[in-house]
């Protein structure tokens, strides 16, 4: 089986190589925004503390991993299993983000006979999100 | 009574200071960051930030529902900010001016007691 190559995922463990198959990722980073409102924010006229606007947080982020799947490690996309991502806008282009811990939440192959074999799997990234160049 | 100024998920029933103040601890130290404060017995909340003061964000996942536009819903799963909860004796005092606002109860010493039963490990209960 050939894969497509990873032109815009890739996925790794610590010290192996390029989980191969992965061809298509959809990405959906959000920041959570943290509430700072604590006793010595400024009071209004009302007698509360003015809420802060919060500052945001840290990235939080699920995404989905479209792949073929890989006949020989296929232990990599199992749920419970941890990945390391980098997902680029680009081939060789550092835009968008680097070394990402996720989880594999879900790993859903194709189950039909004549299907190709294809899997989706949702990862959810460990909170730290570092972005690329 | 209840001191609370959340902007989400306030105590009911809780109360807001006067003005803004500082939360001291008994022996004058000052604890950044207080978003909760009772009386009796004495519990403050604080979060906790990192040096260049973002908030630090909890170890553990939470667990909400995202109400999406057309109205469905899915569990969403975040990170919410780093809270420490502890159970010692606070004064409130003014920012401007310094007196003080409010203090926690003067049921000093059940409080302790309620701390030490808290604190004290099994085997030196089987001592006594």
């Amino acid at each position: 089986m050939s894969y497509l190559p990873g032109k815009f995922g890739r996925f790794y463990l610590s010290g192996a190589g390029n989980v191969e198959g992965a061809y298509r990722w959809s990405p959906g980073f959000r920041r959570e925004r943290l509430d700072t409102t604590n006793f010595e924010s400024a009071v209004s006229t009302s007698g509360n503390n003015v809420f802060s606007e919060g500052t945001t947080g840290p990235l939080d982020t699920t995404f989905s991993v479209e792949m073929y799947v890989n006949p020989v490690n296929v232990n990599f996309f199992f749920p419970d299993a941890t990945l390391t991502c980098s997902l680029f806008y680009r081939k060789n282009v550092a835009l968008g983000y680097t070394g990402l811990i996720a989880d594999v939440l879900d790993f859903s192959p194709n189950t039909e006979v004549r299907g190709v074999a294809k899997a989706t799997a949702q990862l959810q990234t460990s909170g730290l999100v570092t972005s690329a160049a | 009574m209840t001191y609370d100024c959340r902007k989400e998920g306030r105590e009911e029933g809780s109360a807001s200071f006067p003005c803004n103040v500082r939360i001291l601890g008994l022996s004058g130290e000052k604890i950044d960051n207080v978003f909760y404060a009772r009386t009796s017995p004495p519990l403050i909340g604080r979060f906790v930030t990192g040096p260049d003061g973002t908030p630090l964000a909890g170890p553990e996942r939470k667990k909400r529902w995202h109400v999406k536009p057309d109205g469905s819903k899915r569990v969403e799963y975040y990170y919410d900010r780093l809270e420490c909860w502890y159970r010692i004796p606070w004064v409130a005092v003014a920012v401007d001016g310094g007196g003080i606002v409010a203090r926690s109860d003067d049921g000093e010493n059940e409080a302790n007691a309620v701390r030490a039963a808290d604190d004290r490990i099994p085997s030196e209960t089987a001592d006594r």
